[in-house]
């Protein structure tokens, strides 16, 4: 594989983002595969932020730490990231932020390069991307639709300035020897690039939903400014509530009313929603809950990224009632897997959670255009119509747990739904052996949607040793082992996407051929490992674990992982 | 046209004389003179008066405490042709629930609230509610509450309540009138009901409402906001009872271009996984 990892780096409120989506799209239109990650403080101003944009000849699912070419926004960039650029790689800044660094891979741009009305701070993002198509040998005329596109907004003037620019730095630029990248020899078709928590809000659009609703927080509020965005367009009611408590009770009341609800949070707000999860439950209406893990507990680093969440989400809420537990590596499976979401929770009335994390959600990547034709809705079991108005058995006991369902208002059942142990029309009661038959019922569906679970994803069964691994950091392990192999090592991977409940002779059979299982997560306690012991009796031997808030990088984790086989910890 | 048309089979399970009676009484005369029980939700919490909820025959959604109005408002957003009927406590709406009363009236959701207001928690035997006197004493308040009383009509005219009435649970013939009213109001209408707890409140009895309670004077300008607040906040040597205040604003639903047309729930022919095609090109 060949591949460039570029660092667009500045101050929060500098452009950083902006210039990363433009070269994103650069690149995806240029026929790459693409991965980029974004790293930022907690502050609309200031402070340090960076975008690593890597493309490669093959699909990409991580980012790495060696930077190739560095685009420093600010004098900071150049003494923070020059550490990382490899002995052949080149910084680019425009000229006065080169200070007295005498670094030979430092290419400043001359100020008078490009026209007089180019030469505010607010064109040196342009101007570098200009300096970086020229040394890549990007085509010119995409990087001039990208960028017209991007400013369009703001009206002809504006563009234009940049195109000058633009045309400006690439003839300079002409002057150095370029050094591309030839894509791969196979065009790779319709390609998007994305996002995971923008791949789970258009799974969500797939999906049907009605309703959305949320408080501002980070990683999630991407989901609700998708959603809000095309609501009106598409009929879905997105509200910003005055609280999370508010979010899941007012999807928990939409989902019975009739529509595809859900909520987006982090796990703060998580904590909060806990009791409406429990209604969920036992009220056995449909939900769907976006977890964007962040570090914690509390307030913890609420920009930095953490999968410490997991056994929170599979106990979260008083008493006991199925649930359903999904977990995205990436933006594709973000969208399968939230289209899926919707369905699981109709077909079986209860709770579903995808869970994400700040990496995952920020994380964009080139994914083939999704295939819409193998998507269908299943709402899951209605009741008949009734030819008069008549009390639904909305609890009634079944074989599989499932009572078919009926939408107030639009039919004749009129439907009773309580957060008391009830009855099967949903009325209230504390009768000892009705509880035991309606916890009885809804226990079944748990057993019942195991066995629908599927085996984890895994990658070389015959290996001695399978690092146990879901969420954003399967990525980066998938690559460091393909890395420690070629290096001689016996190494596999199991990719958990079902995290809960799971199907438990299916993991047992697919996890069968290791001699040692070894969990690599970004929690300090192992959590993968500690719910796989409980669900299926299989126990990790070990666990490789990261809680400063940042991605793993392959990198770092080929020494890990190395270091891990020479001495357990 | 009868109540018997909305009565359940759940008997309710008051205490003899409560006013959650009257309550229930009144709703179940309202409803059948506009509705048939399918088109009405109700969406309760938890405490006594949210049980009236099972007494009624339609559709029901009984949730956990406090969080009745934003259940209801998921309710209005995926149904906006659907009738809701929000029924709590003073426990369930102006303590567990306070934060959401104040952003649903802001959002003038189309629901009406039927505030149960005795000033006293009676599930839990006693304690004062968020509506209790400042020297209502019980044995967890040594002190009496120390804390100024929550005034629901005043504290829905400041949300931006469209429709605030308060009357006594024994006044039903008053009371039926302003739930038909309330039914009958786009936007959201609050109503507070004052009702005695013969159990666990001997300050407010029925002889303390009989003495103060008076029909607003029938001069009274129900769309002059400063004259509602006035008289909603001038003391309690007299209650008033009746209609403070009506106004026309557009609903939370109205104000929604999403909701516009036919209610989300009748859209279904639109879910289908093609619907996000054209947003894709975006990401290209």
């Amino acid at each position: 594989m060949q591949d460039i990892n570029i660092v667009i780096a500045g101050a929060a409120g500098q452009g950083v983002q902006g210039a990363a989506t433009i070269l994103g799209k650069v690149l995806l239109r240029s026929g790459f595969h693409l991965f980029a990650n974004h790293d930022a403080q907690s502050r609309i101003r200031g402070g340090h932020n960076f975008s690593s944009l890597r493309f490669a000849d093959q699909p990409l699912a991580a980012g790495v730490k060696r930077i190739d070419y560095l685009l420093a926004l600010n004098q900071e960039s150049l003494s923070r990231h020059l550490n990382d650029l490899t002995p052949a790689g080149l910084a680019f800044c425009v000229d006065g932020l080169g200070g007295d660094i005498t670094d030979g891979r430092l290419r400043v741009l001359p100020a008078e390069v490009g026209p007089e009305g180019a030469r505010r701070p607010q064109y040196q993002g342009v101007k570098l991307l200009a300096r970086l198509a020229g040394r890549l040998g990007l085509a010119p005329a995409i990087l001039a639709q990208v960028v017209s596109e991007r400013f369009a907004e703001k009206g002809e003037a504006i563009v234009a300035m940049n195109l000058q620019a633009i045309e400006a730095v690439l003839a300079h630029s002409r002057q150095e020897e370029s050094a591309p990248l030839a894509p791969p020899a196979q065009p790779l078709g319709p390609r998007l690039l994305v996002s995971g928590h923008e791949a789970v809000a258009l799974g969500m659009i797939a999906a049907g939903i009605g309703v959305y609703a949320a408080y501002p927080i980070g990683p999630a509020t991407e989901i609700m400014n998708l959603l809000a965005e095309h609501g009106p367009d598409l009929g879905i009611g997105v509200e910003m509530v005055e609280d999370e408590i508010a979010a899941a009770n007012l999807a928990i009341g939409a989902s019975y009313a009739g529509v595809r609800a859900a909520v987006g949070t982090s796990g703060a707000g998580i904590s909060l929603m806990c009791e409406a999860i429990g209604l969920a439950g036992i009220s056995e209406t449909p939900l769907v809950i976006v977890d964007g893990q962040r570090s914690g507990p509390s307030t913890g680093m609420a920009t930095r990224t953490e999968q410490s969440d997991l056994l929170f989400v599979v106990h979260a809420s008083h008493g006991e009632f199925p649930r359903a537990v999904l977990a995205p590596t990436g933006p594709e499976d973000a969208f399968s897997l939230t289209f899926a979401a919707f369905n699981l929770a109709e077909r079986w009335q209860l709770p579903v959670f995808i869970l994400t994390d700040h990496s995952l959600a920020d994380a964009q990547a080139s994914v083939a255009e999704y295939d819409l034709g193998r998507l269908t809705i299943d709402r899951g079991v209605m009741a008949p119509e009734p030819g008069e108005t008549t009390e639904l058995p909305r609890y009634q006991l079944t074989e599989n747990g499932v009572s078919p369902r009926a939408y107030p208002v639009v039919s004749n059942w009129l439907v009773a739904q309580d957060s008391h142990e009830h009855n099967e029309y949903g009325l209230v009661t504390d009768n000892p052996e009705n509880r035991e038959a309606q916890m009885a019922k809804r226990m079944r569906k748990l057993a019942g949607l195991a066995a629908t679970m599927p085996a984890p994803e895994v990658q070389h069964p015959e290996a001695a040793t399978l690092l146990l691994c879901w969420g954003s950091t399967v990525g980066p392990v998938v690559e460091a082992v393909e890395n420690l192999r070629e290096q001689g090592q016996n190494l596999g991977v199991a990719i958990f996407r079902q995290l809960f409940p799971m199907n438990k002779e299916a993991v047992r059979a697919a996890l069968a051929g290791a001699k040692r299982l070894v969990s690599v997560e970004a929690n300090s306690t192992g959590q993968l490992g500690k719910l796989l012991l409980l669900e299926t009796g299989l126990a990790s031997g070990g666990h490789i674990g990261k809680t400063d808030g940042r991605s793993f990088t392959v990198e770092e984790l080929v020494v890990r992982i190395g270091k891990y086989l020479e001495e357990p910890a | 046209m009868n109540a018997e048309r909305f009565q359940s089979s759940f008997a309710p399970q008051w205490c003899p004389g409560c006013g959650n009676y009257d309550l229930l009484d009144c709703v179940r005369q309202a409803l059948p003179e506009l509705h048939v029980p399918r088109e009405v939700i109700l969406a309760t919490g938890i405490g006594q008066t949210a049980k009236l909820g099972f007494s009624v025959r339609a559709n029901l959604f009984n949730g956990i405490h406090g969080r009745a109005l934003p259940l209801a408002m998921g309710m209005s957003m995926a149904n906006r042709a659907a009738k809701i009927l929000v029924v709590g406590g003073d426990g369930d709406l102006f303590a567990e629930g306070g934060n959401h009363f104040i952003h649903a009236l802001r959002r003038n959701l189309d629901v009406t609230i039927l505030a149960g207001d005795n000033r006293v928690y009676g599930l839990t035997k006693g304690q004062g509610s968020p509506t209790g006197s400042f020297d209502f004493r019980a044995p967890i308040h040594n002190d009496g509450v120390a804390a100024q009383p929550v005034n629901p009509t005043a504290l829905a005219l400041v949300s931006g309540a469209t429709f605030v009435a308060r009357t006594f649970s024994g006044n039903k013939e008053e009371l039926t009138g302003l739930i038909k009213a309330g039914l009958q109001h786009r936007g959201v209408a609050m109503i507070d009901v004052l009702f005695p707890c013969v159990t666990f409140n001997r300050i407010n009895t029925v002889a303390w409402y009989k003495k103060r309670l008076k029909p607003l004077e029938a001069e009274h300008d129900v769309s002059d906001f400063a004259a509602a607040l006035r008289l909603a906040t001038g003391g309690e040597e007299t209650i008033y009872t009746g209609l403070y205040y009506r106004v026309e604003r557009p609903t939370h639903a109205d104000s929604l271009a999403a909701l516009a047309g036919e209610p989300l729930v009748k859209r279904a022919a639109e879910w289908r996984p093609e619907r996000v095609r054209g947003v894709l090109a975006g990401f290209r």
